[in-house]
């Protein structure tokens, strides 16, 4: 009695333990992205601002061309371009939580995203620090211009790729989660179908229905994985493209939006045959 | 000369006594008829002289006038408080007059009828004479129950009219449950993550 007693504590305590440890772990992450997240948002108000003064230094050093206008240029352009290089940094920390966060990402695939965006983050760290040193406004425009290409070509590739791999994890997700319930299901089915006694047996135009939902339901679940492998293809393809846009990330998004509809439809088709079953006659 | 003043100047004649009575008679004559041809031309004269009559009729309208205000003009508060008083008084008059006549035999006849009708309507009541439609009567006023009054949007399991065996069933509403968590969450969720979306940055620098 008493072993007992100790066993159903100890087992209690457990459970404790463990629920408490996961939550944590659950709220450390979403407190960490809150607070990658805010400094990004505070960077970009900093660079909105440098870039206001910037475009005022600007227009009165090619007004004017006086000495000061130049030095007040060339001072207002070096605080907007590390304030770009800031907003970059940042929103690259924010994604990579974000990936870090993300379930059902192919291992290799979160961890080729890692490695890019820390690329990424040292290089535009790297860039920051060298823009104190340029000295002239054309050395500026240079230095504007080797982090546009590098924004253009390999920052937008990272953060779309990133991004895309977040969606289409999420979309697994409910898909993983829709197949066990749905499996559930089928197995309960199956004992139904089973059941000799005359109170627990489904008649033959009830089981029709609810095989005509079943035929339903697996045809949905078939065309969104189609669409899901689809939506993958589109992601490998992005690796070797040279120049990803919002229109390439937008593209892909409607196709898992389209897997996901199914999945959606499919659900509903779920609670139908849950009815059926309750239901008599 | 004035008219007025040949009217008024007497003769100045001195000769013998009967000639002068004769002269005085004949004068006298003579003076009455230019008397009455003076006062015919005056009267003529008077007759169509517009502002004479104006004057005459100012003269009326001031008499009048000067009648009138000989009595002292009361303030106007106790000309109502008069006023008023006096159809009160005729008022209570009439009322005197009606209510001495007694009720009107119109409002008698109806009220008879109204008082018969309302106790044949007791009585049936009363001793079964009553409408086929009592039970309707009888019946409770509608008030909601708690399972007519609309729930919120909390989803719970389906509970059918005729309901089977696996209505209750634990592994059907363990399903049922997932399923339906899975499909809010399904439905309420965006695949893609518009607050990660790259931002704006303008690298264009230049000054030529």
């Amino acid at each position: 009695m008493g072993l007992s007693k100790a066993l159903g504590i100890l087992l209690v305590l457990t459970f404790f333990v463990f629920a408490v440890s996961g939550a944590h772990a659950q709220s450390l992450d979403t407190s960490e992205f809150d607070e990658a997240y805010q400094e990004y948002r505070l960077a970009l108000e900093e660079y909105q601002k440098a870039h206001q003064e910037y475009s005022l230094a600007r227009s009165q050093f090619l007004r004017f061309g006086t000495l000061t206008s130049r030095e007040n240029a060339h001072e207002k352009t070096v605080r907007m371009l590390e304030a770009a290089d800031e907003v970059i940094i940042t929103h690259l920390r924010a994604v990579l939580i974000r990936l870090e966060m993300s379930e059902n990402i192919n291992n290799l695939q979160k961890a080729e995203s890692r490695l890019s965006i820390q690329e990424e983050i040292s290089w535009f760290t790297d860039h920051q620090a060298n823009l104190s040193s340029s000295l002239t406004l054309n050395d500026l425009e240079r230095d504007a211009r080797i982090a546009n290409t590098r924004y253009e070509q390999f920052y937008l590739k990272v953060v779309y790729q990133a991004l895309a791999a977040i969606s289409s994890g999420k979309l697994e997700t409910f898909q993983e989660r829709f197949s066990e319930n749905f499996e559930e299901l089928n197995i309960k089915l199956t004992n139904i179908r089973l059941d000799e006694r005359d109170e627990y047996r489904l008649n033959e135009f009830e089981l029709k229905r609810i095989d005509d939902w079943l035929l339903e339901i697996r045809n949905l679940v078939m065309r969104s994985e189609e669409k899901q492998l689809e939506a993958d293809v589109k992601i490998l393809e992005l690796q070797l493209t040279r120049r990803v846009t919002r229109g390439t990330y937008d593209n892909l998004i409607k196709t898992l939006s389209e897997s996901f509809q199914h999945l959606k439809q499919a659900s509903l088709y779920v609670n139908e045959i849950v009815k059926d079953i309750k239901t008599q006659g | 000369m004035d008219d007025k003043d040949k009217i008024n100047q007497a003769p100045t004649v001195t000769d013998e006594k009967g000639q002068r009575q004769n002269v005085n008679a004949n004068q006298k004559q003579s003076d009455e008829e230019e008397i009455e041809e003076l006062q015919k031309h005056i009267g003529e004269a008077t007759s169509g002289d517009s502002v004479a009559e104006d004057l005459k009729s100012i003269k009326d309208t001031a008499k009048n006038l000067g009648e009138k205000l000989t009595g002292v003009v009361k303030p106007h508060h106790e000309r109502v408080v008069a006023t008023a008083k006096n159809v009160g008084t005729q008022m209570a008059g009439q009322v005197a007059e009606r209510t001495s006549k007694g009720i009107p035999k119109r409002v008698l006849v109806v009220g008879v009828v109204v008082l018969v009708i309302l106790m044949i309507s007791i009585f049936g009541r009363r001793f079964g004479v009553s409408r086929d439609t009592s039970d309707e009567e009888l019946a409770p006023s509608p008030t909601l129950t708690a399972e007519q009054i609309p729930s919120p949007a909390v989803e719970g399991p389906f509970i059918p009219a005729n309901a089977s065996v696996y209505a209750t069933d634990s592994a059907i509403l363990k399903i049922e449950e997932i399923n339906n968590i899975l499909r809010n969450e399904m439905f309420t969720t965006v695949l893609s993550e518009p607050i990660l979306f790259p931002p704006t940055l303008d690298y264009g620098v230049s000054f030529k």
